[in-house]
């Protein structure tokens, strides 16, 4: 009975959208800053997301962050990348793509404007270029 | 059951209590002792000792094993409905909460938005 329920948590735990980011730094941000009163927090992952070759988008955007809000995202975002396997930095933006787990790519995408902050954790089978081309024409 | 005389039934017990009677014997016996010819004294002593024997393999008797195959059947059954139900609630998420709270928003529009914005200044 232990190791039938032990199967059916790993399955439930494998599967867990909501907690795919977890052991990462930035779910800290996500817990903690999308409270906020300007902040707006999507989610979205399964079919609208097919098309994509994506399975979960998770993002975090604040208005007019305060100083505080840009140093706790930038730092737990550097934490992260740390383990990055590839990164895109500018002064504008930062991509970190991490490690694959069971052949899924997973990606922190962040991008300061001084109006606007934006984190963005994605996790699909498509590489980093697809998902520009995806995006950057719409 | 072929009628005998109570001499019969009487060597037959004292076989019993000898471990010298057969399976069926002993069945015979068991039948015997239901009849109202078995109601002399000379047989209490083994009715009394087969109906211990009879309570005593009742109540050493296995519980029906299948009453926990079927129990073992329905909670794997509920289990594999729960993932399959738990799964099917997570593929389709799709939520924005702003503030912490969740509001009626296209979260389509909105990823497409923020990606677009996130990939504007880079090169494909």
């Amino acid at each position: 009975m232990k190791k039938l329920l032990t199967v059916i948590l790993l399955i439930l735990s494998s599967h867990s959208v909501l907690w795919a980011q977890k052991g990462l730094a930035i779910q800290t941000a996500f817990d903690e800053l999308a409270v906020k009163k300007n902040a707006t927090e999507v989610v979205m992952s399964g079919k609208r997301l097919k098309d994509f070759h994506l399975s979960l988008f998770h993002s975090l955007e604040i208005k007019s962050p305060s100083v505080a809000d840009r140093q706790c995202i930038s730092s737990l975002v550097q934490t992260d990348a740390v383990q990055a396997i590839s990164q895109e930095e500018t002064p504008a933006h930062s991509f970190y793509e991490l490690p694959q787990r069971k052949g899924t790519h997973s990606y922190i995408l962040y991008r300061n404007n001084g109006q606007s902050l934006t984190l963005i954790y994605i996790e699909g089978k498509a590489s980093l270029k697809q998902i520009k081309q995806y995006f950057q024409k719409k | 059951m072929t009628q005998h005389d109570l001499s019969y039934w009487e060597e037959m017990t004292e076989r019993y209590f000898l471990a010298e009677t057969t399976e069926e014997e002993e069945r015979l016996l068991r039948n015997f002792l239901f009849t109202s010819q078995s109601q002399d004294a000379r047989f209490n002593e083994i009715r009394a000792t087969l109906s211990f024997l009879d309570v005593c393999k009742s109540q050493q008797a296995p519980r029906p094993r299948y009453t926990l195959r079927a129990l073992a059947v329905a909670a794997c059954l509920s289990a594999v409905a729960f993932i399959g139900w738990y799964q099917h609630q997570q593929q389709d998420i799709s939520s924005v909460r702003i503030a912490g709270q969740t509001v009626e928003a296209d979260a389509s529009q909105l990823m497409e938005q923020q990606l677009a914005e996130m990939f504007s200044s880079t090169n494909p």
